[in-house]
């Protein structure tokens, strides 16, 4: 039992020694490798033998909590020039993150939730002492909004608890399938639900937290929309398919999937920003996951699991590839056009964004195509015509927007004013790796993975 | 479990060495050594044309599906002459690049390199999802060939999007019957019993994917532009054949009952397209838009000739897509080096210009000869038609043609370029001995196995 919580004990005894350290002894150690070592230890432990909580076996699980470490590991790797405090923060967010996937009752999932995010809003809060206006504003909204959501969250965690007396999502849905028909209470409960859900996923009307966050300090940007966001879609396709599993809201869910699939397709083409394409893409993306959310099926899953994947290795990687831009050529990536002439400057590192963007945009042969393809999969499954419809609309229209990324980086023509340098990080030149490691190869990783811990349970 | 160890260890030869080439030419140092990659990639060709003529000539019809568990392979009658043609206009444009490409001549071999590959492989994989999967790296590969080398266009967003929503449709086919049946083996496939409806919507997704592809009337717009020859032979050549090819050994089998009610409707469309092709042709004044509308006339023929509902009709279309590559290739060697301007070349340059026309004993001539007679036995009209608009506009498509390649040509021509000519031609000759007097009892049966007697 303690080996499947040994990675969270080991961050939580490491956030804990160093904070004291720093107390008593005025030291600062900041040692990413641990949230590495989580990993492999995430890897190797664990039960195959029992089934997980909802997400198949313990195998999905484990393999969830190692991209996640890694992926952090890699953001605090990005950020080592700042200070020690946000250093502590991150892994703490990360142990919340991981401690989401293993949650099995409404409180324990709040909890991990609040710990993966209210390390952010800390990290957010120093821009709040930053002098310029806009970015006060755009932070505060994170928080205010972010603070906002899980209030509807605890409400109808209440409501539900005083309604059901149960918070374990498998009583819950056992009750559910005993009892058929709701009273008012429940069906208010479920709405919240579904309402804090739509707004921490971002889907269309509660989609504008994304470009405030993208605007915020580096590491924070990172760690929402890369690692936060994951572990947020995990938790409400947990959510979807346990407590609301037998209350009738799939109308709605199905509504609001399609017309936030289309919403962020159509504006992801009119977009030259770089920020406004992740946004929306986010928008999209956000839809499509809660479609699949709805037909609660195994391929569905799949899809969730390949969609948070894909976003996660995708948008890290982006944003970190800016970073990584910005620090050595001191230029600012903000529209498509600065992308011009990259591949002149650095091949390898143009191939690499041009692996995440038709990632991100779902060709394949990548993970990003995968998670569209069970997505289709499913919906053609359950029939669902007018989901299917805007899900192939989106991925028609969206291609214009590809078309121009791509064209940008590997035929725009040179900027006089700001040039690219060749990077000679060695970091950079890992994160290069990435895309041929991470996004490609996942799916053949996960088979191996899979038949590795197989072997290890025998040999112990 | 493999049936034929050696047939299937060729097969994947064939398909692996370009990628191992492609491989090689990366750890290479282009500033130094760009000799040795071109090197790398004409022998690399030669030795994928010669086990391809190796396969041809002792193909064995019984052993055509080699199984394995992971990656099987299907080399068939129809596949093997495919296989065979990309091998040889792959060398052909590696020959022609050797002194035209001067710059990312990396890029460019990788790109060519990487083509040959996912092309052979296509011909000849089993699995639909694969097939999907190539057709893409075939599109993205063949996008920055003509972002990196069009003269004219830096930005190929248009023909990025054209492609891609052909991909696109493909894939929605590809998933929807994958869906329906949760079989992912084309053979399987084909002897699958679906309803109606179901092969309707997988008919009209995969052909829509396929027509975007082959360019055909109205999203023709990427066929034309200014590239230099080589890339130029890889996108008429090699590209217009993918789409025909997943229509023969795909959409058809799969989609039997749906393709003997629709077939006239989609020959109404294609006549569009050749009547457009042939006749903006004859109208055009740059050489390469010329070669282009008279390929993509061409390949819009074959497609009717498929939608004929005949066995006839369909061995013309296979004989017609073949002779069209190749053909086309010897016309953009001609013009590259110049050779109509010399009488004593211009003699043999004569023979890809009569191909065109289709002469008769040459390989066109034979292909277009069935197709039409199909098209008269089904529909008169249409015959009638194709035959009044192709011959006549082919015929000024040529004349325009042989006019411009004497024009503005100030270049000394040496024997040496003769030589240039001489792989197409002898090509063409034995394309034409072949079709005309081997193996098209062989074709015949197998088109009529896989179109189930269609």
């Amino acid at each position: 039992m303690i080996g499947d919580f040994f990675p969270e004990v080991l961050l939580f005894c490491y956030c804990v020694t160093v904070m004291l350290l720093k107390r008593f002894r005025q030291m600062e150690i900041k040692w990413q490798p641990i949230l590495l070592l989580a990993a492999v230890a995430c890897f190797i432990g664990g039960d195959d033998s029992q089934k997980s909580y909802l997400l198949e076996y313990r195998y999905y699980e484990s393999l969830l909590k190692v991209t996640v470490l890694i992926t952090a590991f890699l953001i605090c790797h990005f950020t080592n020039e700042s200070d020690f405090r946000e250093h502590v923060l991150l892994v703490l967010s990360t142990l919340g993150c991981i401690a989401t996937f293993s949650s099995c009752n409404l409180v324990s999932m709040l909890c991990s939730l609040e710990l993966s995010v209210v390390p952010i809003y800390f990290v957010i809060a120093q821009v709040l002492a930053a002098s310029v206006l806009s970015a006060n504003a755009r932070a505060a909204r994170t928080i205010v909004y972010g603070i906002a959501s899980t209030l509807i969250f605890v409400v109808s965690i209440c409501l539900m608890y005083v309604s059901t007396r149960f918070s374990n999502f498998s009583d819950i849905r056992y009750a559910f399938s005993f009892f058929p028909k709701q009273d008012n209470l429940i069906l208010v409960a479920s709405t919240l639900m579904l309402l804090s859900i739509c707004m921490k996923i971002g889907i269309f009307m509660c989609h504008s937290w994304i470009i405030d966050v993208l605007e915020n300090k580096t590491s924070s940007t990172l760690m929402i929309l890369g690692v936060l966001r994951f572990s947020i879609i995990i938790s409400a396709y947990k959510l979807l398919t346990s407590v609301l599993y037998h209350i009738d809201i799939s109308g709605i869910v199905i509504i609001l999937s399609c017309i936030s699939i289309v919403f962020g397709s159509v504006l992801l083409t009119f977009s030259k920003r770089i920020k406004k394409i992740i946004w929306y893409l986010c928008v999209c993306h956000s839809g499509i996951v809660l479609l699949c959310c709805s037909c609660k099926t195994y391929t569905a899953m799949r899809s969730i699991v390949c969609m948070a994947l894909s976003d996660l290795i995708s948008i890290s990687g982006i944003l970190m590839f800016l970073l990584a831009i910005k620090k050595s050529s001191n230029k600012d990536i903000e529209h498509i056009r600065d992308l011009n002439s990259l591949s002149k400057w650095d091949t390898q590192m143009a191939i690499s964004l041009s692996v995440f963007f038709i990632s991100m945009f779902g060709l394949l042969p990548l993970i990003g195509f995968w998670g569209k393809y069970y997505a289709l999969l499913s919906l053609m499954e359950k029939e669902f015509l007018y989901p299917i419809i805007s899900l192939v609309f989106s991925l028609l229209i969206s291609l214009i927007c590809a078309a121009k990324l791509l064209g940008a980086i590997w035929f725009g023509e040179p900027d006089d004013n700001h040039s690219f340098r060749v990077n000679d990080d060695t970091l950079i030149k890992v994160i290069n790796l990435l895309p041929y490691l991470a996004v490609t190869s996942i799916p053949f990783a996960l088979k191996i993975a899979y038949l590795m811990r197989i072997d290890l349970y025998f040999v112990r | 479990m493999i049936d034929n160890i050696f047939s299937y260890s060729a097969s994947l030869f064939v398909i692996l060495i370009p990628l191992i080439s492609a491989l090689c030419i990366i750890k290479i140092d282009e500033k130094n050594l760009q000799l040795n990659i071109k090197l790398v990639s004409i022998w690399s060709s030669g030795f994928v044309f010669a086990l391809t003529t190796g396969l041809l000539l002792f193909f064995d019809d019984h052993e055509a599906i080699y199984y394995y568990e992971y990656f099987s392979l299907n080399i068939n009658r129809i596949s093997i002459y495919f296989m065979e043609v990309t091998a040889f206009i792959t060398l052909m444009c590696t020959i022609i690049a050797k002194n035209e490409i001067d710059h990312d001549v990396k890029k460019f071999n990788i790109m060519v390199m990487v083509l040959e590959s996912s092309m052979l492989m296509l011909f000849s994989i089993t699995n639909i999802l694969l097939y999907s999967c190539l057709l893409e790296i075939i599109v993205l590969a063949a996008y920055f060939l003509v972002g990196f080398f069009s003269t004219k266009r830096k930005y190929p967003s248009k023909d990025l999007i054209i492609l891609f929503s052909g991909v696109i449709f493909v894939i929605l086919g590809t998933v929807y019957i994958i869906s329906v049946t949760g079989v992912r083996e084309i053979y399987v496939l084909s002897k699958y019993s679906l309803s109606f409806n179901q092969e309707l919507i997988f008919f009209v997704m995969f052909f829509m994917g396929l027509y975007c592809i082959s360019g055909l009337f109205p999203l023709h717009l990427w066929t034309a532009d200014s590239y230099p020859t080589s890339v130029f032979i890889l996108l008429l050549g090699a590209i217009s054949l993918i789409g025909g090819f997943g229509m023969i050994n795909i959409l058809i089998p799969i989609a039997k009952n749906v393709y003997l009610q629709v077939h006239d409707y989609i020959s109404h469309i294609v006549l569009i397209s050749v009547i457009y092709f042939t006749l903006s042709a004859s109208a055009q004044r740059d050489y390469q838009r010329i070669l282009a509308h008279i390929s993509t006339a061409n390949i819009s023929v074959s497609l009717m000739g498929l939608f004929s509902c005949h066995a006839e009709g369909i061995v013309g279309a296979i004989y017609n897509m073949m002779t069209n590559s190749v053909t086309i290739t010897s016309l953009l060697v001609i013009n590259d080096k110049g050779l109509l301007c010399s009488p004593s070349l211009a003699k043999i340059s004569i023979i890809p210009l009569l191909t065109i026309l289709s002469m008769p004993l040459l390989p066109l001539f034979y292909g277009e000869f069935l197709i039409i007679y199909s098209m008269l036995r089904e529909n008169l009209v249409f015959g009638i038609l194709l035959c009044a608009i192709l011959m006549p506009g082919m015929f000024f498509a040529v004349k325009t043609f042989c006019e411009q390649c004497n024009i503005g040509i100030e270049k000394k021509i040496s024997g040496y370029d003769f030589f240039y000519l001489i792989p197409p031609v002898v090509f063409i000759v034995a394309l034409g001995i072949s079709v005309t007097c081997c193996s098209t009892n062989a074709l015949w049966k197998y088109v009529s196995r896989i179109t189930g007697g269609a």
